[in-house]
């Protein structure tokens, strides 16, 4: 079985060029802008998610979650096997067709790391989000905390002449706005996210932990460590080819058997996984190998964890221990709540609470990104400049 | 509909009264095989029991609120402002076995406006955390 190479290209400085081909972004004159459609949108390693709605009300008119890759259609592909022939497919259809494209992800540790390709993927959710191409588009995006200038200048390149208004955002806080239940403020008994919690945010390329505490989380507040799903992909796909040589397996399938075994804690045994290895079956133990990959994590997260408790005002340090809040993919790691809050407590931390943010952890980074873009006011958005 | 009434919001109650709940109580009426007076016996000692339980809550918070500044003030929350960035701590958290009473919460514009603030800024006169409270 071919294997589709998953290019990840380095930091490039150049600007972004505008994709050419017939798939590319159609040129847009200067035709008046219809409407205003508010777009939050969470620009991950592996996938990003787009919610977007009008500028007034509460509508969410698109919400999607899509792979962050682009398939570049290869030369003398018969026609009819991709959909509408296009030279361009993006997301699901792309790792639909690896046989046929070349695969691009323009995103790495939360970074863009293919300016090209980001503007064709930047394009595709603007299609996403408004077919017409008649909308004035304002884009609040989620940023990795603390990301320097470059990575942001980054951004607003790749969204030039797509995005008209962007803000970026950390994207911790504002997975803290999302997970945030505006229609409980009131209640007596609610513990609102926002006055007092510590958001860790477990993606693909990062880690991002965060401070919240009723006010913007400072630089010092924040801590962005580029170990995250990746890297655990990385250790498991290492370890697996030097216990299983020629195990042909893709990253992607790699992938594929962590997100769907992933634990931390004391290693489980067994933990037998049927794998397609040079056309046949088999059945691999794995047990101590995801344990490995999948701690390393912990091991990674726990000291930034304890260093964000320890700049917490001594009065708000109870409180905050019951509110610690795993979201992103890496919630979905089997024990992780438990394992970080056991570490707390055996570390002496007074009745710690970890909770995973349940299952729209997706959704919560793009749900924060659009509260924000509703509540935004005009001299608050950044335009953007050629 | 209890909250809304003990927070003054009278209007915001009564449609909700008559809009969602009273559609949501008329198809339950409708499954239901009581008689009408044991089902609006019934409808009555519901509400009955949540209006006892916010007023408790209120009475609970009316009580804590104060006890609260007293340990930990907490301070004034200013209304958004339309150029100046805002810094305000808005919370010292109350003893843990204690229920958080309800607060006042900085508007997500007022976020932003510190974000702006401190991208700003030069690095040596960003706003910093306060001292930590010993």
């Amino acid at each position: 079985m071919t294997s589709a190479t998953l290019e990840k290209t380095p930091a490039a400085n150049a600007p972004a060029a505008p994709s050419a081909g017939p798939a590319a972004a159609p040129q847009r004159g200067p035709a008046p802008k219809t409407r205003t459609l508010l777009v939050g949108f969470d620009l991950g390693t592996n996938k990003s998610c787009v919610l977007a709605g009008p500028a007034t009300g509460t509508d969410i008119a698109v919400s999607k979650v899509v792979p962050t890759v682009v398939g570049y259609v290869k030369d003398g592909i018969v026609d009819g096997i991709i959909a509408g022939n296009s030279r361009l497919i993006f997301g699901e259809e792309a790792l639909r067709n690896l046989l046929h494209i070349r695969l691009v992800a323009p995103v790495s540790e939360g970074v863009i790391t293919d300016p090209a390709a980001a503007r064709d993927f930047l394009q595709h959710i603007r299609s996403l989000v408004d077919p017409t191409g008649n909308a004035e588009i304002r884009a609040v995006v989620g940023v990795p905390a603390n990301a320097d200038s470059g990575a942001r200048d980054d951004i607003r390149r790749a969204a030039f002449g797509i995005f008209d208004r962007v803000l970026m955002i950390p994207e911790p806080f504002l997975a803290a706005l999302g997970y945030r239940d505006d229609s409980r403020l009131n209640q007596p008994n609610y513990l609102d996210p926002v006055v007092n919690s510590l958001f860790i945010d477990i993606g693909g390329g990062t880690s991002d932990l965060c401070l919240v505490q009723g006010c913007f989380p400072s630089a010092e507040d924040q801590v962005s460590i580029p170990f995250a799903g990746d890297a655990i992909d990385e250790l498991l796909h290492g370890d697996l080819d030097r216990v299983y040589p020629n195990n042909g397996l893709s990253r992607l399938k790699v992938r594929e058997i962590k997100e769907a075994h992933a634990y931390v804690g004391p290693s489980r045994k067994p933990l037998e996984v049927r794998v397609i290895m040079g056309g046949k079956a088999h059945t691999i133990e794995l047990g101590d190998n995801l344990a490995r990959a999948c701690n390393a994590l912990i091991d990674k997260i726990y000291p930034a964890l304890t260093s964000l408790i320890a700049r917490a005002p001594s009065d708000s340090v109870l409180t905050l221990l019951q509110n610690i809040i795993v979201t992103g993919g890496g919630s979905q790691i089997k024990g992780i709540d438990a394992i970080l809050q056991k570490k707390l407590t055996d570390d002496g931390f007074e009745a710690p609470r970890v909770k995973l943010a349940g299952q729209d952890y997706k959704r919560y980074v793009a749900l924060g990104a659009l509260k924000a873009a509703r509540a935004a006011r005009e001299n608050q958005w950044q335009v953007l400049l050629g | 509909m209890c909250t809304l009434r003990a927070l003054g919001r009278t209007l915001e109650a009564e449609a909700l009264r008559t809009g969602e709940i009273e559609a949501l109580t008329g198809r339950l009426r409708a499954e239901s095989s009581d008689s009408d007076a044991a089902w609006s016996a019934r409808l009555a000692g519901v509400l009955a029991a949540e209006e006892e339980r916010v007023a408790n809550a209120t009475v609970l918070a009316e009580v804590l609120l104060p006890l609260l500044r007293g340990e930990s003030p907490v301070p004034p929350v200013p209304p958004p402002a339309a150029a100046s960035p805002v810094r305000v701590r808005l919370e010292t958290a109350p003893a843990r076995s204690a229920p958080a009473a309800p607060r006042p919460t900085a508007s997500i514009t007022d976020f932003l406006d510190e974000m702006i603030a401190q991208e700003t800024a030069p690095a040596a006169l960003s706003p910093g955390r306060p001292p930590r409270a010993s």
